[in-house]
Order: C-alpha cells, then structure tokens, then sequence
C-alpha cells in the first residue's frame, strides 16, 4: 500500500517547500551556531547530494536511523545486517511487517525506505561488518551504529581508526570517520559521538560495557536457589547429558518451541523439587536466549539523538554532542551528557605498544584467559604467533580446526618452554578488532 | 544446528503455551520484548486504551489528504490490531460543537494548538480527570507538558530497591528462625552456606548488646562492624582466613541493609493526604488500600513487608526456609491490611470483596514504592499566571540564565505572537531581525501574567528562537515523539513514574530538565 503523503505521486524530484524545514535551520546563522557553520543553500544539497552515511544494524535502533535520517534529507545511504526478521522484532522495528518474517533486515528496511521516502537511495548488505576492508568504509563521511554487539562496536572502532593519519607537528589527523554510537536497554540508553583518534573511543571506555556475569557452576549443579540457577541446569548440564532431540549433538535453538519446552519441563521439575517458585515459559526462554527487553520508545529517541548528531555533525548549523550522553526514563525522563575522556592507555586509539608483565612459569593458557577476563582487554577468542630468533611461530590459533588441533598442546606449555622471552613480541589476533594487536611481554620469575 | 519450524499462532505444547497468559501465543511473541518490562496487565491496559490524538497546525489541510486519514491509515499499516479514526474537523469546531467528544478518551494528546483553544481543551480535561499532554518540537528544542490532576502508582518499579529485610526490628517467625541457626556448631560447609542474612543478624544482637540496644548507624560504626563480621570468618588450619563468600557478601550488604525501618518521606504524605483520610465512594481503589495501609502501620509500626529477599551465597535449603518465613509475613501482612481495607469500603458503602485480596497483596509488595502525581493547576490556570509553581520557575531564570527553562517561557511567548500576529515569529527571512523585538515584547507579557515581570531572557535565546521560524525537524520530532510515547504508557499501564509536569530537551547543548510549572 502507497500513501504518498504529498498527494501528487513523485518518484524522485522534490515538490515546493519540501525542504522548508530544513532550510530555516540551514540557510540562517543564529547565535549558536558553530563558527564554521555556512548558512545558505548549499549546506542543503550537501546533506542531499553529497554526504554518504553508513549505517551499522538495521533493527530496532537501524530502522528508526534510516527513517529518520532520510526524513532529514540525506539521500546516499548504506546499511549493513546479517540478521533475518524475527516475530519478536515487529513490536518495534517498524519496518517489518509479518509477511516480511524470514527475511534479511537489511534489504527489506532499504527497499521500504525506497519505496517510501522520494530520492532515498539506501543500498542494503545482507552480511557482516567484517565482510568489508578499508575501502569500503572510507567512502563513508559519517558511520552511525546501532548494535547490540560490543564485540562488532570494538571491530569497527579499530577499522576506522586504522583509516585515521595521525598529523605531524600539532596538525590535526586526517581520514577522520566519525562514528556516532547509540545503544539501548529497556529504558535506558545512551548516544555517543566519537572522532577517532581525536575522542574517547569504544576501547578507552571499555568498562561502560561490563562483562556478562554467569552463574557459578556450583551453584547450578548443587546449590540452586532461583528459578535461573534451575533453567540453566537444564541447559548447561542435562541438555547435553539426555540430548533429547537425537541425533548429533543438537545444540539448543532458542526459537525452537520444542527445545524451550523440554528445558522449560527440566527447569521447573528441578524447581519443585527444591521448593524454588517462579521457573515461567517466558523466564526460560529469556535465559535460554539471553533476551534483553525492549521497547519502542527509547529506540526512538535514541536513534533521532543520533540523527541530529549526524546532521548537527555534518552540516556545522550547530555544537554537535561533547560527547556521551546517556538516557533513561523510567523514573521521569533523565538524560546527563558528558565527555568521556581519552584513556592514554588505550589498546585501540593510543598508538602505544602495551606491554603485558606476566610471571614466565605461567601457562599459554593462563595468558589466554588474562586476555579474555582483564577488564581492558575483554578479548573472545584470541589467536597468538610470535617471532623467535626471526621466525614465526604460531603459538596457539583457535578458529582455524587444524591448526587448533596442532596447536593445543602448546596451551599446558609455560611461556619458558614455548621460547618466550622479556621483549617477545606477540601478535594478538581476535574478532573485537580487525587488527592484530602487538603486545610486548616483560616476563617475571 | 537443527530447528523445527514453528507456525506462528500455534499453541506451543499443553504445558509450552504461556500458562494464563491472556495475550495469545502470536501476541505473546511479537509483544515479547516489551512484555518482560510491564507484563501482560500493562500490555492489556494498553490495548483497551483510547488516545486522540490532535494536530491543529496551519499545515494540517495543506495536503492532498486530510492529514488526519493519511496518519491513521499508516497506522493501521503498522499494526493492523490499531483501531484509528480520523476526525477532519478543526479541534476548535469541536470544542465548540460538541465539547464532550474529548471525554469519551483515556488521555489526549495535543501538538500546535492555539493559545486559547489550548486553554479550552485543558480546562475541559481537567474537570474530567483526563491527562493532556502537550508535545512539540520547534527548531532544536523540544518539550512535554503533562497536565494531570491526580495519578497514583503503585507498580513504579524504581532502578534501586533497598531489601526489606527487617534486621532491626525481626518478627517473631525471623526471630525464631535465627535462633535455629547455631554457627558456632556447623562444620565448616555449613558455615560457608549459612545465608548472609543470618550472619548479619548473629552480629547485630552481638553488637546491639555491647552498644545500648543500638544499631551501627553512622560510617564509623559501621566500619567497626564490618570487622567484628570478618573477625568470625572460620581460619584454616595454618591460622589463615578462609575465603567465605557469605562473609563477604554479609559486609558489602551492611550499608544497604542495615538502614533504620523507616516510611519513605513520599509515601508518608500519600498516606497522610486527604485523599486517603476521606474516603468516599468516588475514591478510587488506591486510595482505600493505602488507608488499609495506613491503619496497618498505626497499629504495628511498620509498612506490610514486601516479603522478598536478594539472591545471597546459600545451600538450597536454608535460602528457601528464609525465603518462606519473610513470604508467610507478608501474605499475614496483606491479610491484615485487606480486613482494614475492608471496613472502610463498607463504611463508604462499597462492598466489601470489591477490592481483591491479590490486588492488596500485590500492593503491599509495592507499599515501599508507591508513588503520586499531581499538577496543581491545569495548563488554563498556568498560562492565566494562577499556577502555584510560578515562584518556583522564576528562581530557575534568576539564578541560571542559561536553564534551558528559558526556552519553555519564550514557547509561551511564541504562543501569544501567534494569537496576536496570526503567524509565527521568523516565518519569513526578512522578518527574523523585526520579529526579535517583537517576540521579546511577548515573553515581557507572558512573565508578567506569571508575576515574574523581574525575570531577563537573553536577546540571543529569543533570536535563536526567530532563527527557527516554526521549523519542526523530523528528527526533533522523533525524539520528543519517543519520549512523549513512553509517558502515555507510564500513564495508561500506571506503570513506572511520569514527568512532572514539564520536559524540554535543548539539542545545541544536549541539555535536557525537568520542571514543575
């Protein structure tokens, strides 16, 4: 169905006044504007004609991005999801209807924006963000995110840092990307402007996205006391124990209502019997998938925030955010915005080789895990080759299976007996940056 | 990875389907998100709800199609569970005609009204006890105004919930539980499984026995405790502590457990309003639990207990015993408030079983929580200078020229060169610099009917105001929109707790407030 709002049925041109809005904030200085602002027409066809966004995620926060953001002109648009539409999505990516279930966000949210709004050229990728190189991303003026992923926040943090020349001589860097960062949880949720190498990036503010904490082990298998400790009894040890849909090894699919069913029967068997009240469908299936809530509302705002940032951003008519702003609305509306500040230590934006002090009877697998609890390094799966005496050695890799395999043993070596020295060099390699990252390892007895 | 393909709608299996659920499955699934934030009672109230939505701009015709029918029909589009109409008549007309069409809504919403239609429209909600929210987005600025008259929560659902744990004033059933706990004879698993709870009240008695029967109360004595607790940490052969993670949880949780039992300053004057001391059969459902409430603390001293307890290192066992002996209070808790709620729904002529005993005892889990909201004059009464909130706003202008309050007053400016010029300051480029003067002349007047005539705005804020010429950035909207949307929900599922009773966001400093006007 085809509403065209302006009763005249334009495909592409643009009808009198169309812009009017637009052009009184664009065309006219006003004491606050920035002082590199240009007030005149210009500065509209620049956001029409000549920026191109990319847009990062196309749910919750992604459809309300691309909505709003050709809504305030900008025309050249990418998005990128590898994500397919779920039942679940509809109560508030608006962009999707039933009939849409199944298919990929990316390219049903760019066709409606097509379809809909007059001159939108969105151009969608069904695929991964680290599906593209540098190239790709530096046609971009502004990257905005909305994701729900702090791993694909870090990875595409360090590839347009990776694009940025640092200036000599007290100039200013150049090749640099804006990215502008929204996230939501329920009702809170925060905006962020980040000029890479110049702001605090994703990495220097790393502890503003904690760990997930899981329930010790112990207390699942022998001490339970909430409805989770039952429900993750029966994912975590009877699932695999009975694997009660045969075959190899079936893993759990969450949108399975049979899977969810059987640990929900497990859980709450589990639950009487330790006189525990509260094991519901709706808790299991939220452990079991780990869903976080969701509402229409703080995606909406949080996504415009981050659309004036663009535009504030890109056209100058006025002082973009400096440069975190958080939001929460539950008690009231509440927003703080503050800059976060650069950490000097930064893995990602302080052009420092880090170096790691670790005791030398220490095990490989000791300095794995260092690298995925340490609070400042949170790595998920990393992979480690190194140089000795100039040549190469790869000291463990996890994702490729025959060099894991041929690899493992190396895990239970200390780092003496793999031939590792103060001063080694490790090269670091994970899915939370598209680069490696070089540490130097200052070994103590 | 394998999956079964699930038909949506389908029921999952007899003990799969979300056990009384009133939503449905499909419902179920696609409300999910939301669902785990207020419940299937909010998201009924939600669907039973009845919102007019009124936009009166001098755009709202210029279209092809009445504004109005496009909007619906996209809703519909949306969620084809929307039941939308469109009135393509002027919000004047209708007031004019036939006033009472506003009343038959739960809430209204009202963007780009005149001044003095505004006016009419706020006193006619007010009389009805119907929320009107004013909403808009002008330039880089945008506000909400709530007019309410009376809105009780009892579900608020704060971020930070202190436990109510009652370790200074137990009840006898805690007490006895205690008592069975001996920690000087458990082995050492037991020890390291006794609940923190236990541990807490085990050196509280200690403590309150060598202080005068007092508690720990200021960060001292508080500190002084936490070592006596970790002094009882069991030692290891080689005289080194052992690491007991009920120790530690029994010091983390002194600062936040160990608070005197006290009523809530916001829940001492709901119990104290008039309201709830004259109650009568138009009082509503809320006001006669917080007098059965209110008779339950006059005669025990304290707040019904809320009968939960944080997750803490335990065994199963004693976790659960401790669980139930705070359940069986409060549910004993409930039963008495109900008998008082009782007598006085018969005292008012009400039927005594008309209030249910799980909506009393889902109250009294909340009784720390409850909150209320009232303006205190409509928004006729306000923009006629009788709000008694005046004085207050004036000492924001005063003391902070660059609130972003000030903006809130030059709207009320806005409003009032609208009524007399017939067009918005700055519609026209030439007119920017001319209509600077004559918007400050406005604002003098609105300050003037607030009494606050001493107040100075900035020429630079009503220039910057010139400067937008009536422009609305779909953007703007967007998140004023967003805001305005979760405040209706907050107000039809009497969930969480609304603005009161102004929010502006200013977008050139990313600045937002709240204020009571």
């Amino acid at each position: 169905m085809e509403v065209d709002s302006n009763g005249h049925g334009h495909t592409g041109g643009d009808w009198p006044n169309r812009w009017s809005h637009l052009s009184q904030v664009l065309t006219r200085k006003g004491p606050f504007s920035h002082p590199n602002f240009q007030a005149g027409p210009e500065t509209l066809s620049l956001v029409r004609d000549m920026v191109r966004l990319c847009i990062i995620g196309a749910g919750g926060l992604g459809c309300e991005l691309l909505k709003n953001l050709a809504y305030m002109g900008f025309r050249n648009m990418h998005v990128i999801d590898m994500d397919t539409i779920d039942v679940s999505n509809l109560n508030r990516q608006f962009l999707f209807r039933p009939n849409d279930v199944g298919k990929f966000k990316a390219e049903v949210a760019a066709d409606f924006i097509n379809r809909r709004i007059p001159g939108a050229n969105v151009k969608a990728h069904n695929g991964m963000i680290q599906d593209f190189d540098e190239d790709f991303y530096r046609q971009f003026h502004v990257i905005i995110c909305g994701l729900d992923s702090i791993v694909a926040r870090r990875w595409i943090n360090g590839m347009v840092l990776s694009l940025v020349t640092p200036g000599e001589d007290g100039q200013p860097p150049t090749g640099v990307i804006p990215i502008i960062d929204g996230g939501t949880e329920g009702f809170k949720g925060h905006a962020r402007v980040i000029l890479p190498g110049m702001t605090a990036c994703i990495e220097c503010t790393l502890d503003l996205y904690p760990p997930q904490v899981n329930f010790p082990l112990c207390t699942i298998a022998h001490t339970p006391r909430l409805p989770e400790h039952c429900i993750e009894y029966a994912r975590i040890l009877l699932w695999p124990k009975e694997n009660p849909f045969g075959g190899e090894e079936t893993s759990i699919d969450g949108d399975d209502p049979n899977h969810i069913s059987w640990i929900y029967e497990k859980a709450l068997e589990r639950a009487n019997h330790y006189h525990i009240t509260g094991v519901t469908h709706r808790l299991t299936q939220g452990v079991v998938k780990r869903i976080i809530p969701a509402v229409a509302s703080t995606n909406a705002v949080i996504a415009a925030v981050c659309a004036m940032e663009t535009f504030k951003l890109t056209t100058s008519c006025a002082d973009p955010l400096n440069n975190y702003m958080m939001f929460n609305d539950s008690e009231g509306i509440y927003s703080y915005a503050y800059e976060a500040e650069k950490n000097e230590k930064c893995l990602a934006c302080s052009r420092r080789t880090q170096t790691l002090n670790f005791g030398k009877t220490k095990k490989l697998q000791d300095l794995i895990e260092y690298l995925v609890n340490q609070a400042s390094f949170q790595m998920k799966n990393p992979g480690l080759t190194t140089n000795i005496e100039g040549k190469n050695k790869t000291l463990y890799m996890p994702n490729v299976a025959s060099i894991e395999a041929a690899t493992r043993h190396n895990l239970k070596k200390t780092l003496d007996e793999l031939g590792l020295t103060s001063g080694s060099e490790l090269v670091v390699a994970d899915s939370t940056s598209p680069r490696p990252l070089i540490v130097k390892l200052n070994l103590e007895d | 990875m394998t999956s079964t393909p699930s038909p949506l709608g389908r029921p999952l299996t007899a003990s799969g389907s979300l056990p009384g659920s009133p939503l449905g499955a499909e419902k179920t699934r696609r409300y999910d998100r939301q669902l785990r934030l207020w419940g299937d009672h909010g998201q009924t109230a939600l669907e039973a709800a009845k919102l007019c939505l009124i936009h009166a701009g001098a755009t709202g015709k210029s279209l092809g199609q009445p504004r109005g029918a496009a909007v619906a029909q996209y809703l519909l589009e949306l969620n084809n569970e929307v039941r939308g109409d469109s009135v393509d008549e002027t919000p004047e007309h209708i007031l004019a005609h036939r006033p009472d069409f506003f009343k038959s809504f739960t809430l209204v919403v009202a963007t780009d009204m005149s001044e003095k239609s505004l006016k009419q429209l706020s006193s006619l909600l007010w009389q009805a006890n119907i929320p009107l929210m004013v909403v808009r987005a002008y330039g880089f600025i945008s506000y909400i105004r709530l007019q309410v008259k009376e809105h009780t929560i009892v579900e608020s659902h704060p971020d930070n919930e202190f436990p109510d744990l009652r370790l200074d004033q137990p009840f006898p059933a805690l007490i006895q539980f205690m008592e069975s706990q001996d920690m000087k004879a458990m082995d050492k698993h037991e020890h390291m499984h006794t609940p923190y709870v236990v541990i807490l009240y085990k050196y509280l008695q200690k403590w309150k026995a060598e202080h005068g029967n007092q508690m720990p109360i200021n960060y001292k004595e508080k500190k002084q405790f936490k070592e006596t607790i970790l002094e009882g940490v069991l030692k290891s052969p080689d005289g080194l502590p052992e690491d007991e993670e009920n120790f530690t949880e029994a010091v983390n949780a002194v600062n936040t457990t160990l608070i005197p039992s006290k009523v809530p300053d916001e829940v001492q004057a709901i119990l104290d309003d008039d309201q709830c001391m004259n109650l009568n059969l138009k009082s509503s459902d809320f006001w006669f639990i917080v007098r059965g409430i209110r008779d339950f603390l006059e005669s025990t001293g304290h707040l019904p207990l809320k009968g939960t307890i944080p997750d803490m290192f335990s065994d199963s066992q004693r976790y659960i015993q401790l669980q139930l002996v705070y359940r069986k209070k409060a549910d004993e808790d409930a039963e008495e408030v109900l008998k008082y709620v009782q007598i006085h729904l018969e005292t008012a002529g009400r039927p005594a079983e008309s209030i249910s005993e799980a909506k009393v005892k889902s109250f009294c889990r909340n009784a720390f929580n409850l909150r209320l909201i009232r303006c205190g004059a409509s928004i006729a009464e306000e923009f006629d200078g009788h709000s008694p909130n005046n004085q207050e706003l004036g000492q924001i202008l005063e003391q902070d020229p660059d609130s972003p309050a000030i903006y809130y007053v030059i709207f009320r400016g806005v409003d009032r060169f609208y009524s007399e010029h017939n067009v918005l300051p700055g519609v026209l480029d030439d007119q920017v610099e001319p209509d600077i003067g004559k918007l400050k002349n406005c604002v003098a007047k609105v300050l003037a009917d607030c009494h606050l005539a001493s107040v100075n705005i900035s020429d630079d804020n009503i220039h910057e105001v010139c400067r937008y010429g009536g422009s609305e950035l779909h953007a703007m909207a967007s998140i004023i929109g967003g805001c305005a949307a979760q405040e209706v929900i907050k107000l039809i599922t009497r969930q969480y707790v609304p603005i009161s009773n102004l929010f502006l966001y200013n977008c050139m400093t990313s600045q937002t407030i709240t204020l009571k006007v």
